[in-house]
Parts: C-alpha cells; structure tokens; sequence
C-alpha cells in the first residue's frame, strides 16, 4: 500500500479551467439542445400577430418526427452507402500513399509528404468551390477533354452521379490526412524489425504486408473510426454543389436537413431533435466499429 | 429566397452557398452576442431617440445619413448585413426569441407573413401608416397588411418583364411572343433550326421565379377565411402554369440549369438562352454578368394567357418595425419617410438598385431613363405600365420558406424526370397543409 497524500484543492484547480469549459462550451450547448429538442412552437388559428404562436412541450414529439421523416431516412440511408464505399476507397489509398513514402526506395519523402497533405490544409468550402468549377458542363476541361476523347457528355452532376463526384473531392480532402497518422504509426515501427526481416531475405513487399500492415493496424482503425464520424456529418460539400445543381434537395443528407430546418424553415426544436439523433446514430456506429475491430483483434 | 436586390448581389450562388454554410456559424453566435446590435435605444441626453436599423440594400447608408441631417431628435444607427436568406434572416428570428432584435429591419415581402406569425413585426396602422396607402404600388398593399393591421411599409418592388435577345430573335426569325402560345411555338422553331440555343432556362431550384409566373397566371397560393388559411398551391392557373414548363421541359426546348450559377451567366452571354421572364431587377443581372452583350438585349411585356393582360411580381421587400422596439412611433416615423421621402428614393434606386414602390419614385429619372446596355430603350415603362396589372389578391404563406424548400426540392426530382411538375405542386401543398397542421395552424384546401 502506497500512503496516502491529502491532495487538498490542488486537482481542482488543476482541473478548473479545462473543466469550466468543457461545461461551457461542451456540455451546456448540447444540453441546451436536448431541452429544446423536446419543445415545439404551437400556433393558433392564423397565427397572425402578437401571441398566437407559443413554445410548448412536445414530450417525443419531434424524435416521433424524426423517425417517420423520409427525406431523413433517405439521407441516412445515402451516407450509409457513402460511408460503405467512400472510407474503404480513401483508406485504402492513403495507405498505399504511406507505404510508399515508407518505403526504402522512396525518394523527395519531404515534398511528397506535404504534397499529399496539401488538400487538408483547404477549408473544405473552398474545396468543394474549386471542384465545382471542375465539374460544370459548359466550364469544365474534364469534361471537353473527356467529350473530346470519345467518351459523351459526362454529367458528374445528375442525379445518380453527384453522390460519387462528392464522394471524390471528400476523397481528394481527407486522403492526405489519413495517409500522415498511417505513416506516423509507420514510423513508430523499430527499425531493427526490419533489419531482421531483411537478414531473412524478405522482399520490400512482404515486409509491407507483414510487418508494416499488421502493426499500424491501430492507426487505420482511427482513421476508419474519424472517416465514420466525419461522413454522418456531411454538410458542406453538398451545400455548395447545390449551388450548381437541382439534384442535391435541401435534405441531402441528415446535416443538411438539420440546417434547413434551423436555418430556413425557422424550425429550431425539430432541427435540435435531428441533431441528437444523429449524435447518438454517429456515436453508436463508431463505438461500435471500434468494439467489433477490437473483438476481433483478440481473438486474432 | 430571392431578393429584389439587383445583380449585384447575384453574381454567384456559391458565394450564397459559402454565405449559407457560415450562416449557421454566425446565427448561433447571434443567440448570444446580438446584444450588442440590439435596440438598447434609451434616449440620450436632450430626449434624443437612438434606433438601429439592420438592412442590406448596398448604399443605403445615402438615404440613411440623409435622415439623421434633418431629423436631430432621431437618430438611426444603421447595421449593414447579409441579404435575408444568406443568413439575416436566421439572425432575426433568433434575436426575436431572444428578445433584443434591431428596432427596424429588412424584410421581402414573402417571408413577411413568417415574421407576422411569430409575433415579430409591430402593427404600424396605430402609428399613421394607412395615411400614405395611396402613395404605393396598390397590390404592394396588400402584401403588407393582414386585415386592418399594417406590417411593413413597402419599399421596392419585382414587376415582370420578358428580357429577349433582340438581335438573335431578328437573326432567327422570330417573332416577340404577346402570348405563352407563341412563346412556345417560338421554342420550337429556335431549338428545331438551333439545337444547341433555347428560348430559356428552367430553374429547378428557384421556385420564388416559379411564384412570379404563376402570380401572373391568377394563382392563389394562400387566402384566409375567417381564421384559418385557405391553401391552393396546385389551384388551375399553377397548373396551367406547371403544365407548360412541363411540356418545354419534356421536348428538351428549355436548359435546365440553376439560375444565378456560373453556368448560367455563361449561356446568356453565348447566345444559349434567348429569354429570360424576370423582374425588373434583372436588367442590372443581366449588365453585370452578361456585359458582352451589351445592346443585344431588349424587354417586353410579359406574355399572357389569354387576352386580358396581367402581370406577377418576384421579390422586392419591406421595411418592419421590430417588436421589440422601445421607440415604434419613430420607427414606423422612419419606416414611412425612408420609403416615400424623394430624395431618400432617389438613393434607393440610384445606390441601391431598387425599383420603387413609391408611385411618385417610379417617375423619378433614375427610374425612368433610357438605358444604354439595352440600346438605349427605356426598359423602365414596360415595368411601369406592367406593374399595375399585378395581381392583388395574390398573399403569401406564414411558413414560405418550407414551401418554397418543398417546391424546389421537387422541382429537381421532376427535372430529373421521375415525376411531373405538376405532381411537385400537388405534393407542396399537402406537405405544406401537413407541416402547418402540425404547427397548429388552422388549414384547409381551397
């Protein structure tokens, strides 16, 4: 048994100013949106003029809304299929792009590394504007180029299509960020696994499959586990394509409705029972995610 | 949500879009910052009234300085924003529930029944409003009033007008269309001698330029009887409306694009899109992203549809007095004078690009001269002569916003082509019906 020391006050003062905060800036706002998620305006007759519209309490009301909402339903439905097919693409690049800078034979590690990154240094608004111009009919070389190549009039903005021209600029964006944590944990690799490796004659390859992979294995699981959290909130990218095309409504996706809700039908209640849906959905899926690659990895 | 505010301030909607995403940041912070914005409005010394006034009409601020030189007791500060629907809007609902919005504000005159029915706007007939009634374009009236309430004193107005490339239509051999029929028939022949030009865009996404057309139609979107609102977003003249785009639509004899896109500038430069229906704010749209064809471009009369004439109405806005106002009498003051005033006017229109609703302002020179872009016709009698054909019984709903949101979204399924327009306004108006019963207003069909 270790004795005992009085801490006294000391750990809370250490703690105070993180944990003011975090209860200001953290758990009151999410608080303050549970309260309002469980109210709702109520109007009578007209609704015209001073006192006929009064905030009431809604019990489940709006979370009742929430779940019987197609346009809601239909935009978890279409980032669950981003997700499926987005996160795999982008990890499996940004992996390919860290085992390459990795390797030996890799030369200009310095330029590449921040080559690849550059894109996250983008704010995505900015992202999505610059792709825009690269995806518009009449302004766009691609599609000259792709036209003039024999290939038709590619529409990267229809209706089936403009999900995956989303999906490639999310791509372009966070690929060189997932890459840098991957080549982190590439790097935290001790080299003189490698120097026995190698005394065993194993090529640049097996050794990428079978001592590099199964050690960043942690840090592909974190990518994996931000890449879930960051599709769920999709929001800006497809705000701005909108501004260049009819195919993407203003329930695009569970973020996007929340806004419009908010923002635009002046319906602050409903919207603050979508956020916490969603909240909880994005909170479940990564825990999840995280429990189901963590069952496995002990039974490996 | 479209504002009267020219060009300008349409020169791209990504730069709305990027406004829009930042919205959400500034509006939040707005719940608990705009005290400094508010209408503390106590009276400095000497009994002097202090307002603040938040408006987005780009130099207004001439109009504004005008009144503070030769009103010493009034003194309005005011606060330029963002337009409406980029995010001051969202700004003022929130400062309403918060209890400290400006005492004057901005407001077009389809989200002003929004701001009626959350009890925001002050009724500014107990303050002498009706006495400058006969000074306005009459249906603007009708707008701003809801029985023998005022809500807002009307500023500036939309009328309607058909911008035409003078020089293709002669290069083509077509005929300026009076009626819709023509107008179709003249898209047929363009698009069958061109196949890459159109008589038009249609805009999925602005189902504001979809309210003018069927405005002009004799549509009547929203009534009230008694106390509960009569709804008729699919009545006959919407359809008839619906059914023509419809049938341009389906023959592949309009482009459907996004107006107000890079896209679209492009086509009404190139030669792409012969017309363009929209309202008098326009011609300043078409100066700033089309100067190449500069002199091309000439307005018409709206065509009609049948042998009576008439016209609709898109944008255009208001000025409100916030309830929270410590000083109404001198804001509904300042409300009237901003609006009628003739030299105030002839601020608005020269800084700030409005065409007014003031009957007297119409004739002023700056709206009433021939302009040069349009080789040098005076665009401005058609929009004055027009704009007294305006329908008005057309009224607006207390929740536009979501209709608006309902229509376009459908708007873009129907382009896409799994339904039809006119489906998208059977089905706004049962999803509007729906959203309103369960706010609790009272709602039927009509």
């Amino acid at each position: 048994m270790r004795p005992r020391r009085r801490a006294g006050w000391a750990p809370v003062m250490f703690l105070a100013p993180f944990g003011l905060l975090f209860a200001l800036f953290f758990l009151l706002p999410i608080g303050y949106a549970i309260y309002e998620s469980f109210l709702k305006v109520h109007v009578s007759g007209l609704g015209l003029g001073p006192g006929t519209s009064t905030t009431v309490f809604a019990g489940l009301a709006n979370y009742g809304q929430v779940f019987s909402d197609s346009s809601f339903l239909q935009g978890v439905s279409r980032v669950l299929l981003f997700a499926v097919v987005q996160i795999p693409v982008m990890l499996l690049l940004a992996t390919i792009l860290a085992l390459l800078l990795d390797s030996v034979a890799a030369r200009f590690k310095r330029f590449f590394r921040l080559a690849f990154f550059l894109p996250y240094g983008i704010p995505g608004v900015i992202a999505a504007i610059l792709w825009s111009f690269l995806y518009l009919p009449g302004l766009s070389p691609v599609v000259a180029a792709l036209h003039g190549s024999g290939f038709g009039t590619v529409n990267f903005l229809g209706t089936n299509s403009v999900l995956w021209s989303i999906a490639n600029i999310v791509t372009w964006e966070y690929t060189g960020y997932n890459m840098l944590i991957i080549y982190a944990g590439l790097q935290a690799i001790p080299a003189d696994l490698y120097e026995a490796a190698r005394l065993d004659g194993a090529s640049e390859w097996r050794v990428a499959t079978r001592i590099k992979l199964p050690l960043v294995t942690s840090s592909l699981v974190l990518t994996a586990v931000f890449s879930i959290i960051g599709t769920l909130q999709l929001f800006s990218e497809p705000q701005v394509l909108r501004a260049i095309t009819d195919n993407i409504s203003s329930s695009y996706t569970p973020n996007l409705l929340a806004y419009t809700q908010a923002f635009t039908a002046n319906n602050p209640n409903y919207a603050a029972a979508i956020a916490v849906v969603l909240a909880i959905g994005t909170f479940i899926l990564s825990f999840g995610f995280l429990r189901l690659v963590q069952r496995r990895g002990a039974a490996v | 949500m479209k504002s009267s505010l020219p060009g300008s301030r349409f020169r791209g909607r990504l730069l709305i879009a990027m406004g829009a995403v930042m919205a959400g940041a500034l509006a939040l912070a707005a719940c608990s910052s705009s005290g400094g914005n508010s209408s503390a409005a106590t009276p400095a010394s000497g009994g002097k009234v202090t307002l603040t006034f938040w408006s987005w009409v780009p130099g207004i601020s001439q109009s504004v300085g005008l009144w503070n030189k030769t009103h010493p007791g009034i003194h309005v500060n005011l606060n330029e924003v963002t337009s409406g629907a980029a995010g001051t809007y969202a700004k003022m609902f929130s400062a309403l529930q918060a209890g400290n919005a400006p005492d004057l504000g901005q407001i077009e005159y389809a989200t002003l029944p929004n701001f009626e029915h959350v009890g925001g706007v002050v009724n500014l007939a107990p303050y002498g409003a009706n006495s400058v009634k006969s000074d306005f374009v009459p249906w603007t009236w009708g707008q701003v009033t809801q029985g023998s309430a005022v809500y807002a004193i009307p500023q500036d107005t939309g009328p309607m007008g058909l911008f035409y490339r003078a020089d293709l239509f002669k290069q083509y051999g077509l005929a300026v269309p009076t009626t819709w029929a023509q107008y179709l028939s003249d898209a047929q022949k363009l698009h069958a001698a061109h196949p890459n030009a159109y008589i038009a865009a249609f805009p999925a996404n602005d189902a504001q330029w979809f309210a003018g057309l069927a405005w002009q139609a004799g549509a009547k979107w929203f009534a009230t009887s008694g106390d509960t609102w009569v709804t008729g977003i699919d009545d006959t003249p919407s359809q008839q409306v619906a059914n023509f785009w419809q049938q341009l639509i389906g023959d592949h004899l309009v482009k459907v694009e996004p107006d107000f896109a890079s896209e679209w500038y492009k086509d009404l430069s190139d030669g792409t899109l012969l017309t363009w229906p929209t309202a008098v704010w326009g011609e300043n749209t078409l100066i700033t992203n089309a100067a190449p064809t500069k002199g091309d471009w000439r307005v018409a009369p709206m065509p009609n549809w049948g042998s009576t004439p008439s016209n609709g109405n898109w944008g255009g806005s208001t000025t409100v007095v916030f309830k929270d106002s410590k000083h109404p009498a001198q804001a509904a003051q300042f409300a009237t004078w901003l609006n009628t005033n003739p030299q105030s006017i002839t601020g608005l229109i020269t800084k700030g690009g409005l065409y007014p609703a003031d009957l007297a302002g119409e004739k002023q020179p700056a709206a009433n001269s021939p302009v040069p872009f349009y080789g040098g016709q005076n665009i401005w009698q058609v929009f004055q002569t027009d704009g007294k054909l305006v329908n008005t019984a057309f009224q607006w709903g207390p929740i536009m916003n979501t209709t608006f949101t309902q229509m376009s979204d459908g708007f873009g399924k129907a382009t896409g082509g799994s339904e039809t327009l006119s489906q998208v306004l059977a089905s706004t108006q049962s999803q509007t019906m729906s959203t309103m019963k369960s706010q609790g207003f009272s709602v039927k069909s009509g």
